[in-house]
């Protein structure tokens, strides 16, 4: 009696809503999606290839470029990953420390803000974009007055911090951190309440928490699951257990959910950042690198290492030689990567249209999928 | 305040020191010893560096193990990463490994598999085990070639189907190679890429293009033309031109030759021959000039760039600047 007719699509590489260069080839029935595959490597730069011919503080700046609207957080997690196979971890001064949670709080808050506005603009609501870009554009102005660079910022060292932190800037940060907590209120009721985005959002990509612990999903799409697991909790790095903070978590593991939960934990990361400045005003000035040898040639041995990204576990294992000054193997694990992994077994059964709320929940750059 | 927080540092380097602590030891660790009590005799060593421990597992009995570690609460496979050992200092044994990172939520604690296999046997999937491990094992499979039996659909991922070669493998060349087999299977044959075993330092390791270059509009000017300059096209480099052959006044120009034997041949003549010589010989024009045209601008003193003949790589470098030198030109 009715006709089926099975056809299909290809979404992508230049879809403005796929985020960068992802593919979707689409099975569809209508606008019913019955199978999607994901066709990534668009964006491959064989980063970890590179590692292995590098020396190790060369490997930084690369790092940036993976997850490239986060590098703070990129660049945090090979410094950390190093210094546990050179086992400094414990001499890394308290100073450097926190203008480390600074910079990967401030990452954090300005990833959400561009994940926001973007998943906004796709689902059809383009003013969130231009308040969340007023305040970003005050984080990268941040971000510029403490290292010189606004997008791949390379503002760790091995064993430290390159710089201190300049005159003024606390005040700055005190200020943001102030207001900030305002202009998320202002996001919110642009679209906690929206009809439209709660029909665009609530019951879409719904994944359980079993099946996304089988899917390794981390990150804000765990959490949206009701997972309550966040790696500055469960295996804390840096100064994060002396800092309070609490760990948003949903309940039906929806997009919706998904989007309070990031909506929270720009809260909660602006609560630990108001935190961080008494605590670094304590520190002594200039006390921001452990003395360490200026060549890094490791011991032979093998770590993981892993910190919480914007996007979820970003970790870094690396295997030395013992020999020689360079990553014998620099393998990453990139959040982005392993939650796209579940796009297809998400948005089956939904119409294409929610296909683009669905890319934009995992929020996956492809910097860092394809590396 | 800021005195106290410098002193209450721990002592340096203490903290990730290697435990050294025997396998027999680390099979007995209360994280792992209830899991390796069942499946035991498949693991076949246990080490720990830095607080992690890393068990080796038989790779046949590999899913058996990983169901093992599952039902104890490793319900998180965190990453699966391959390596190639075939490089590693003193290494013998199978040349690839393949790492099991695992996460318990309940005990809050990670700890590594690992399997190892030569290019021809296949390592059992997990990815019934852990759907994560589709994609991952994917990645392992694109980057070294290893395959994964039982993996509901093992293909390429970041690289495109029908390319030449597995990156991550340490013979793969770090400038990587020509990349148009898919799209020009009539440039790049089938089977060209990296030979097994080369260095990638040699063009001839390479699948590189041999036939005439029509997309730029130009040839290379013949021998007997005037020489001028082209523009520099580095992407070029590693081509071989049709001019590239051995003449009576040149016999040296054959790409062939290792570059002693070029040298050789024309020790007894001026400056520009010798430099002639020590280039490639591949008339690639990435320098801008053919071979000739390079030694002439240089023995002309047109140019005092010895570093621009990039197929020739360091070897031609180092002859070019101790030609130079003892030509008393640098």
């Amino acid at each position: 009696m009715f006709d089926v007719h099975e056809m299909e699509v290809n979404f992508g590489p230049q879809h403005p809503s796929t985020h960068g260069v992802l593919r979707v080839i689409l099975k569809i029935d209508g606008e019913r999606i019955l199978d999607a595959k994901p066709i990534i490597g668009y964006l491959h730069r064989g980063t970890e290839k590179l590692f292995e011919n590098m020396a190790y503080p060369q490997c930084v700046p690369h790092t940036d470029r993976m997850d490239y609207v986060a590098s703070a957080t990129n660049n945090l997690g090979f410094v950390e990953t190093v210094e546990k196979l050179l086992g400094i971890t414990s001499q890394i001064p308290k100073r450097a420390q926190l203008i480390r949670v600074m910079l990967s709080e401030l990452q954090r808050i300005s990833s959400h803000l561009l994940w926001l506005a973007t998943h906004a603009i796709d689902l059809g609501a383009m003013t969130p974009f231009f308040y969340t870009f007023r305040e970003r554009e005050e984080i990268l102005d941040m971000f510029e007055a403490y290292c010189g660079a606004r997008l791949t910022l390379n503002c760790m060292r091995i064993g430290g911090m390159p710089d201190d932190l300049p005159a003024g800037w606390l005040e700055d940060l005190e200020a943001f951190t102030a207001k900030f907590d305002a202009c998320i209120d202002e996001y919110a009721a642009l679209l906690n309440s929206n009809r439209i985005w709660k029909r665009r959002t609530v019951g879409i990509g719904v994944i359980s928490p079993e099946e996304a612990i089988d899917w390794g999903l981390t990150g804000p799409p765990l959490r949206g699951s009701g997972v309550e697991w966040d790696l500055r909790r469960a295996q804390p790095y840096e100064c994060y257990p002396e800092l309070e903070f609490d760990i948003p978590v949903g309940k039906n593991g929806d997009t919706f959910d998904r989007y309070l939960v990031r909506m929270e934990e720009m809260r909660q990361a602006n609560r630990i950042l108001r935190q961080c400045i008494p605590l670094v005003k304590a520190t002594p000035a200039g006390d921001i690198k452990a003395k360490i040898s200026k060549v890094v040639r490791p011991p032979e041995g093998e770590v993981y290492h892993s910190i919480e990204s914007p996007k979820g576990e970003l970790g870094y294992y690396i295997i030395s030689d013992g020999k020689s000054q360079s990553a014998y193997r620099c393998r990453v694990r990139p959040p982005s990567f392993v939650n796209l992994q579940a796009l297809p077994a998400m948005c089956k059964g939904h119409l294409v249209s929610d296909l683009v709320a669905l890319i934009g929940t995992i929020d996956i750059v492809l910097g860092e999928v394809d590396r | 305040m800021a005195e106290e927080n410098v002193t209450h540092r721990p002592a340096p380097a203490a903290a990730a020191k290697p435990a050294g602590r025997s396998a027999d030891e680390i099979r007995h660790d209360p994280l792992v010893a209830a899991t390796v009590e069942r499946v035991g005799e498949s693991v076949l060593d246990a080490k720990e560096f830095a607080g992690e421990i890393t068990l080796i597992v038989d790779r046949d009995d590999l899913v058996k193990v990983a169901k093992a570690f599952k039902d104890d609460g490793f319900k998180y496979l965190v990453d699966l990463a391959g390596v190639d050992y075939s490089t590693y200092p003193g290494y013998k044994g199978d040349r690839f490994g393949v790492s099991y990172m695992l996460y318990s939520f309940g005990k809050n604690k990670r700890i590594r598999l690992r399997t190892y296999t030569d290019e021809a046997t296949a390592i059992p999937s997990v990815s019934a085990v852990w759907k994560t491990a589709n994609w991952q094992e994917r990645e392992v499979y694109d980057m070294f070639g290893v395959e994964f039996s039982n993996h509901p659909n093992l293909e390429r991922i970041l690289m495109w189907e029908g390319f030449n070669g597995h990156p991550l493998r340490k013979d793969f060349p770090i400038r990587g190679i020509d990349t148009g087999a898919r799209i020009y299977p009539e440039v790049f044959p089938e089977g060209g890429g990296p030979k097994a075993g080369s260095t990638g330092k040699d063009a001839k390791d390479v699948n590189v293009y041999q036939g005439p270059w029509t997309n730029r509009g130009f040839g290379i000017p013949a021998r007997t033309g005037q020489k001028t300059q082209m523009e520099p096209a580095p992407e070029l480099a590693g081509a071989v031109a049709e001019t590239a052959k051995p003449s009576d006044e040149a016999p040296w120009h054959d790409p062939d030759l290792a570059i002693d034997q070029r040298l050789d041949m024309a020790k007894a003549l001026d400056l520009k021959a010798k430099l002639f010589a020590a280039m490639a010989q591949t008339d690639c024009t990435a320098c801008g000039w053919d071979c000739e045209g390079y030694a002439a601008a240089l023995a002309a003193g047109e140019t005092k760039d010895i570093s621009l003949c990039v197929p020739g790589e360091q070897e031609t470098e180092s002859m070019l600047q101790k030609l130079m030198k003892d030509a008393g030109k640098m």
